[in-house]
């Protein structure tokens, strides 16, 4: 037998039910029917057990739950002093109790005996209606109170479902309300999924640069390679290192290079202008002089490695070409740049 | 606290749960009616307890109702 309730209130009330009985002595009938109520709310909680026992839950559900609860209120008006609201309960529960106890046969009602017959069919409760106006009647709808959107998904089970794809946008906002969206950081607002940010081709799962546009395979598939031939210039994606105020290229970058020497190895007509830019800092003499000094060793290195002197120019520009204002430490870096420009179909 | 459980035992009835989860739906009943007239009578908290429980079981109620309903298939 459950014994639910405000057990806060239940004990304070108890205590003063005592202190009650001697202040109040016009009650003291009522003081006098306490102690018999309890022993017949004992014993009725002794006869609810053994209906449970039996299996009054499959049996006599309605005529368990009524006595149980009404036990349970019994007991609860009982402890503030409402004697007659005690007695109330307790009738109604020591009706159900019995019913509860005789319609629960051991033989009939436990588990390992036959389950009691199912209803015919699911029952049609009053008048069969559509309580929510969503055209689909209470019998047959699994939320007789709320509407159908009606949006083409799971239409006829008579639920909304407000965000079909279950991606945590509601459906009136999803763009793909049908399709999850991914939440990788990128567009994740508009509902629907991006398997390929950069449209690279690499889809996102495999790439490993997934919002900047790369090349399939390789070590990093998805990421830019070091370089890229256009139309144009073979532009670089990582800068060409030197040391300190001199023109030595720095051994991390002689892979860039390797890679521009492979390219004009294999495209024999190519040919290029080797440009050297600097930023604004210092004067415009030396800077020229600096870039002059590092487009030069830029080609010697290319030379070094086989391609043909005639194939290349080095021009050192200084700083008069910046590419962004040298307003800015990083924009500074920006304008310290190697560039290789095709000369090929240049005119002459 | 009232309003919410009447609204979920009212559910559970348009289901059905008389019949598909009467345990569940006549506890939710019966508590829900004591948590009535608790709050009529201004007792507050135990009207507040008696409606927790209340809404506890007719959210089982509706749960089994909706179960038996999937598994009945379309009529």
């Amino acid at each position: 037998m459950r014994a639910r309730g405000n057990s806060r209130t239940f004990r304070a009330a108890r205590a003063l039910q005592g202190l009650g009985c001697v202040l109040f002595v016009a009650s003291s009938l009522s003081c006098a029917e306490a102690p018999i109520l309890r022993g017949q709310i004992a014993g009725l909680q002794d006869d609810v057990a053994k209906a449970e026992k039996n299996g009054a839950r499959r049996c006599a559900p309605r005529e368990l739950a009524m006595a149980q609860s009404h036990l349970q209120f019994a007991a609860v008006e009982l402890d503030q002093g409402e004697i007659s609201n005690a007695k109330r309960h307790l009738a109604i529960a020591d009706q159900n109790a019995h019913a509860a106890l005789n319609e629960s046969p051991e033989s009939r009602c436990l588990e390992h005996a036959a389950p009691p017959p199912p209803p015919e069919e699911i029952p049609v409760v009053e008048e069969d209606k559509d309580s929510d106006g969503d055209h689909i009647l209470d019998s047959k709808d699994q939320c007789p109170l709320e509407p159908e959107d009606v949006d083409g998904y799971e239409d006829a089970d008579g639920c909304p479902e407000p965000d079909n794809d279950n991606d945590g946008i509601p459906d009136a906002i999803d763009k793909c309300p049908m399709k999850p969206e991914d939440m990788d950081g990128f567009e994740d607002a508009d509902g629907c999924p991006d398997p390929d940010n950069d449209k690279d081709s690499v889809l996102d799962v495999d790439d490993f640069c997934p919002n900047t546009p790369g090349q399939p395979g390789g070590a990093r598939p998805g990421c830019p390679g070091l370089i890229v031939v256009t139309a144009k210039e073979i532009r670089i994606t990582q800068q060409i290192h030197f040391e300190f105020n001199k023109a030595k290229i720095r051994s991390e970058s002689f892979p860039i290079l390797d890679a521009i020497v492979e390219v004009l190895q294999s495209n024999a007509k190519m040919s290029l202008e080797i440009q050297g830019h600097t930023d604004n800092v210092g004067s415009a003499s030396y800077n020229k002089k600096l870039s002059q000094a590092r487009a030069d060793s830029v080609r010697q290195y290319l030379v070094g490695h086989g391609i043909a002197i005639g194939r290349l120019v080095a021009v050192g520009y200084g700083m008069s070409q910046p590419v962004v204002p040298n307003n800015s430490e990083a924009n500074r870096a920006l304008n310290r740049r190697v560039q290789f420009i095709r000369t090929e179909a240049a005119p002459p | 606290m009232v309003g919410s459980a009447s609204s979920k035992v009212e559910e559970a009835r348009v289901l059905g749960a008389e019949q598909l989860a009467p345990y569940e739906y006549y506890y939710a009943r019966e508590h829900l009616e004591q948590a009535q007239f608790e709050a009529a009578e201004a007792s507050y908290s135990d009207a507040a307890h008696y409606a927790e429980t209340a809404e506890e079981y007719a959210t089982k109620a509706v749960e089994v109702a909706r179960a038996a309903r999937r598994n009945a298939g379309p009529q």
